[in-house]
This record gives structure tokens, C-alpha cells and sequence, in this order.
């Protein structure tokens, strides 16, 4: 799934990100894991909820935040918000490392959601 | 038309003269499942899902999935004016689906002539689908005609008034749905008279009530005293409700009574299999697998319960059958692994084989020096049964190497599984203990017969084990 930011903003403008949506069986009662994926022409959105490889920390996708009456197009409409709502052109905190370390799948990770203002 | 393999969707109208049956498509459609309402249920929060699809969201986080206010099952109330909607809704979408489809291909200039036609054939193929759908809705038929024969006449003179409303008209006319396909039945027959509900008899509407006094036929009793009851309490207005009293009534009669909810940490483990066999749904398996297998059964049969059109026993534990092959087994393999931490739902193979490399090599020496130690002591009898069931914890073990031995092991398992446990419950129920034994016996001696050639390492532990719990499972 590729999204789009429509607007001005001059971080994502003329960009297309790419989406892999991985569901599980138990979906929709559980969340579908939601990452961005990069190739030469989809680079990952620079974002300080967006991990360099593609891991998203949004409430939504994790399972305390989803709710079964989501769907693939308002995942996208949330990312898209969140996306457009930014103005930081930068990697969250302690990016690097996450990626180094880390070996878990997106919805085994345990996200910490403390910023609300995105 | 040719809509066999398409999959109706709510965009389906966009492109079509009626884009603005879009939403209200959508409006009759479950939020989780994305289907029309199957038996709508409504939270106390007022949101309506599917029965199913509700009861499974709560007992997975007794939120409600639209506003994620807490609640309750227990509390959830039908909401039957939805059922109709919906049932209305898709008998006549495809006609109404092919109507707006010619219309946009036609030009804008379409002659009243031509709407007028359009319009009759999508009368005469609802009251096709009305007929098949049920029956004895001879009762709706009757008073329909008489509350909504006039609108629907003067609305066709409108629309073929004036071409360029036609759509707008037309689409005011079909959204209070449920009232078309029924009127115009009564409308198009010739005759203009009515069937009896009871015996089928054809006559003019006025003489139905006073023939249903006295009408001797009852084809089938118990639908014909409830259609009776519900058409004399409530006289031409009131349509819906009176269906709903019907279908309503029905299973409330048969006694489909909601099964409570267990608090599973209270149950010992005995007395739950005892509980889940009293339900008559299988009772092997993992702690862990019984209450997920529970949770889904009072799920199932409960929406079951809540529908309108209840179905049968055995086809609702073919749909435990089936979420047992697709969800329910999963959950065996998780606990099968057998470690606190490796709940169901998380267990991610390469993180835990990584994490675990050492432990799983240790495991595999261990196990194979175990299993030879066991080949070498296979002359007697005793020991050789002994060697069962160090083979059995091997296998056990074998289940935790690592995650492919774990396919292994299951695909090699899980076809024999539950077999091996219909077979037992049935023989247990039909000749008891004594086919067993033989097969038993059988085995032992085949396993002496060849004590000198191995049998297959994991082969062997499916006989054992099903006997051990065959004698549970019988005693």
C-alpha cells in the first residue's frame, strides 16, 4: 500500500512511502502489523515516530490502542495525519540503537507512547 | 447479474447512477467484519455489531470496539429494526444494483417509457426473491399491500414526470427499503387476492381475518399459531415489528438458552473437561486450548442463540471444527513449547530460536543420548513399554528444540490428533473398553514381533498416549 502526503508539507512533499500490513488470523480483533518498507523509489518518512527501518510507534497499531473497527484505510488516514502533522525532520530518540539491537517483530516490541502533541 | 464470484462491497455504487446508496450500504454493515449485519447486537454504548463479531471483541477485551467503553456480553440487546433493514436491504440490492447500472450507461436523455419498464421488471424480480426468501410471509404480503399500495403507484407518474429527477426520485423511493419488495407483490398479482397464511388458501384481503378464525388447515402448527397470534394483535401497521414477534418467537420456544460464561481460574482442570463434554464439544487438549476452545464455543452458540435463524448443533461445531483447524491449533503448538513466556499470540520463531540456541543443542544431545540408552533396552516387554514413554517425553521435548522440529513433530501429530480422540470418545460411548484392548493388545504384540527392527522413533508414542487417556476418558 503506498500513501501520499497531500499536503504542503515540505518534509514528505512528492514522496511515496510504502506500507507492509502483515494480518494475523485473529485479525480484526487483533492489530495487523504495520511497517514502513524501503526500496530505491519509496524512502522511509523522516519522522520522530518512525524508526530508520520502518517501525511505526503510533497507539493504533499496538494492542492496546487498536480496536477492531479499524481498517486498512483508516490505518493509512492516521499515518497520513501523523505524518502531515510534523514538523520535525528528524529520528526518534535512541534510533540507532533500537535498530541495531533489535530483533523483534513490530507488534512484540513494547512501545512507550509519551508524546501526544504528533 | 453475472455477480457470482464478485464480492459486493458498498463502492460498488460510486460508479453507478446511485452513489448515494453508498453510505447507507455501509450503514448496514458490521464495523469489524465489514459484512452486513449478521443477527445485529447492540452494546449498551449503543453501537451495533454482528452478534459473532461483538461477543468475540469482549471476550477478547470487553471494550467496545467503537468507543471502547467497557462492557458486558450479558448486556448486549438485538437490535431486530437493523435484521430488517439489512434482510430488505440485500434481497434487493442486486436488482436495484442492476437498475442504477443500466442507468448510468444510458444516456442522460432516457425516456420515461424506457423508466417505467426498468421499473417493473425490478418490481417483478423482488417479488421472484420475496417468494423464494419465505414462504408463509403471506401474513406481510396481505397488509403491506393495503398500507403502501398508493405510494408506490404515485411514484412512478413522478419520476416519469420529469427525466432528469428520476434518479433522486427513485433513490428516495428505495430507501425506506423494506417496504418494497413486499407491496409489490400484492400489487402485481391479478387477482388481487391474498393467500391465507395458514392453509394457503387464495381470497380477498377483507375475508382473511374472518377465515383465520376458523381455518382448519394448519400445515405446519407451530409457525401457523405464531403468524396467527402476531397478524390479529397487530393489524396492518406495525409490519416489521410483526415479523420480528415471528422469528422472534421461534427460538425462543425451541429453548435456546445462552450458556453462561466460566471463570476459568475457579474451574479445576477435571471438572472443565467434564463441563466442556456436558457441551459436547471436544475436551483434549491443553489447559490453555480449553479456554480459548470454550471461549469461542459460549461465542458461537450464544450469537447463534441472539439469530433470528438459529441453526443447527452440528453446524455450529462444524465452525468450531473449523476455527479449531485455523486458530484453535495454533494455540497447541504455543503451549506445546510449553514455556511461561511463550504465550500463543507473541511467539515469533526466529527470535526464539535465536534466543534459545544453546539450550534447544543441549536439549537435542540430551535427548538423543536418552534415546539411545532406550534402543538399547528394548528386549522386554515392560521395558519396551517404558521405552514408550521415555520416547513420548522425547517427543515432547523434541517439541521445544527449536521451531522446525516443532512443524515437524505437529504436522507429523496433528493429523493423528484429534482423530485418535474422536475414535476414543467414540468407542468409549459404543463398545467401551474392549476395542481398545484388543488394539492394545494388537500393538503390544506387533512391538514384540519386531523388537529386533526399530520401529520409527516418532511413529510410535500416537498408541500409547491415545490409550493412556482412552482408559481417562472410559474410567
Amino acid at each position: 500500500m503506498d500513501i501520499q502526503v497531500l499536503d504542503d508539507n515540505p518534509l514528505y512533499k512528492g514522496e511515496t512511502y510504502r506500507l507492509k500490513f502483515r494480518f494475523s488470523k485473529q485479525y480484526p480483533i487483533e492489530a495487523p502489523e504495520v511497517v514502513f518498507v524501503q526500496d530505491p523509489t519509496h524512502p522511509i518518512p523522516l519522522h520522530p515516530h518512525v524508526y530508520s527501518n520502518g517501525y511505526i510507534c503510533l497507539d493504533l497499531l499496538d494492542r492496546a490502542g487498536w480496536s477492531p473497527v479499524q481498517n486498512v484505510e483508516s490505518v493509512c488516514m492516521s499515518l497520513q495525519s501523523m505524518l502531515t502533522g510534523n514538523s520535525k525532520g528528524e529520528r526518534p530518540p535512541g534510533d540507532e540503537e533500537f535498530v541495531r539491537r533489535n530483533k523483534l517483530r513490530p507488534r512484540d516490541v513494547t512501545w512507550l507512547f509519551h508524546d501526544n502533541t504528533v | 447479474m453475472d455477480t457470482t464470484f464478485e464480492i459486493p462491497d458498498p463502492s460498488d455504487w460510486l460508479s453507478t447512477a446511485l452513489p448515494e446508496i453508498a453510505p447507507l450500504e455501509s450503514s448496514l454493515r458490521c464495523q469489524v467484519c465489514k459484512d452486513f449485519f449478521d443477527t445485529p447486537m447492540m452494546t449498551s454504548c449503543s453501537h451495533t455489531f454482528c452478534s459473532l463479531c461483538i461477543r468475540k471483541c469482549l471476550s477478547s477485551d470487553g471494550k467496545c470496539p467503537a468507543c471502547r467503553s467497557g462492557d458486558q456480553a450479558s448486556k448486549l440487546r438485538q437490535n431486530w429494526a437493523v435484521q430488517e433493514a439489512v434482510d430488505a436491504f440485500t434481497a434487493s440490492r442486486k436488482t436495484m444494483m442492476n437498475m442504477a447500472r443500466r442507468q448510468s450507461t444510458q444516456d442522460t436523455l432516457n425516456c420515461p417509457a424506457e423508466d417505467e419498464i426498468q421499473g417493473r421488471r425490478g418490481i417483478k424480480r423482488k417479488r421472484d426473491i420475496g417468494m423464494s426468501r419465505d414462504d408463509e410471509g403471506a401474513d406481510r404480503r396481505q397488509t403491506r399491500s393495503q398500507s403502501r399500495r398508493n405510494p408506490q403507484h404515485t411514484s412512478i407518474p413522478i419520476g416519469s414526470g420529469e427525466p432528469i429527477t428520476i434518479p433522486d426520485s427513485e433513490d428516495s423511493d428505495y430507501t425506506p427499503e423494506p417496504a418494497m419488495p413486499r407491496s409489490s407483490e400484492s400489487t402485481n398479482t391479478p387477482d388481487m387476492l391474498v393467500p391465507c397464511p395458514i392453509c394457503g388458501k387464495r381470497m380477498k384481503e377483507e375475508y382473511v381475518f374472518s377465515h383465520l378464525d376458523n381455518c382448519t388447515a394448519p400445515t405446519d402448527t407451530h409457525g401457523a399459531l405464531t403468524t396467527n397470534t402476531a397478524s390479529m394483535s397487530r393489524p396492518t401497521k406495525n409490519q416489521p415489528a410483526n415479523t420480528v414477534a415471528r422469528t422472534l418467537n421461534s427460538p425462543r420456544d425451541l429453548a435456546l438458552q445462552p450458556i453462561a460464561q466460566l471463570n476459568y481460574s475457579l474451574l479445576k482442570d477435571s471438572a472443565f473437561r467434564t463441563k466442556l463434554s456436558e457441551l459436547g464439544i471436544p475436551n483434549w487438549g491443553p489447559r490453555q486450548l480449553l479456554i480459548r476452545r470454550h471461549t469461542e464455543w459460549v461465542n458461537i452458540y450464544n450469537a447463534n442463540c441472539d439469530s433470528s435463524r438459529p441453526r443447527l448443533k452440528k453446524d455450529l461445531l462444524r465452525e468450531l471444527d473449523v476455527w479449531e483447524r485455523t486458530q484453535g491449533g495454533q494455540s497447541l503448538r504455543g503451549t506445546a513449547g510449553s514455556n511461561s513466556d511463550v504465550s500463543k499470540k507473541d511467539f515469533d520463531k526466529d527470535v526464539w530460536r535465536d534466543k534459545n540456541k544453546s539450550q534447544f543443542e543441549s536439549l537435542v544431545a540430551d535427548a538423543r543420548e536418552r534415546a539411545m540408552k532406550a534402543k538399547t533396552s528394548r528386549e522386554a516387554l515392560d521395558k519396551e513399554k517404558d521405552g514408550h514413554d521415555a520416547l513420548d517425553s522425547r517427543a515432547v521435548i523434541a517439541d521445544s528444540q527449536s521451531p522446525e522440529e516443532m512443524e515437524d513433530t505437529d504436522a507429523q501429530r496433528s493429523p493423528s490428533y484429534p482423530e485418535n480422540r474422536n475414535l476414543n470418545a467414540h468407542s468409549a460411548e459404543t463398545s467401551g473398553l474392549e476395542q481398545n484392548h484388543l488394539s492394545l493388545m494388537e500393538e503390544t504384540s506387533q512391538a514384540e514381533g519386531d523388537s529386533i527392527k526399530k520401529p520409527p522413533l516418532l511413529d510410535l508414542p500416537h498408541e500409547p498416549v491415545a490409550d493412556v487417556e482412552q482408559t481417562e476418558t472410559s474410567i
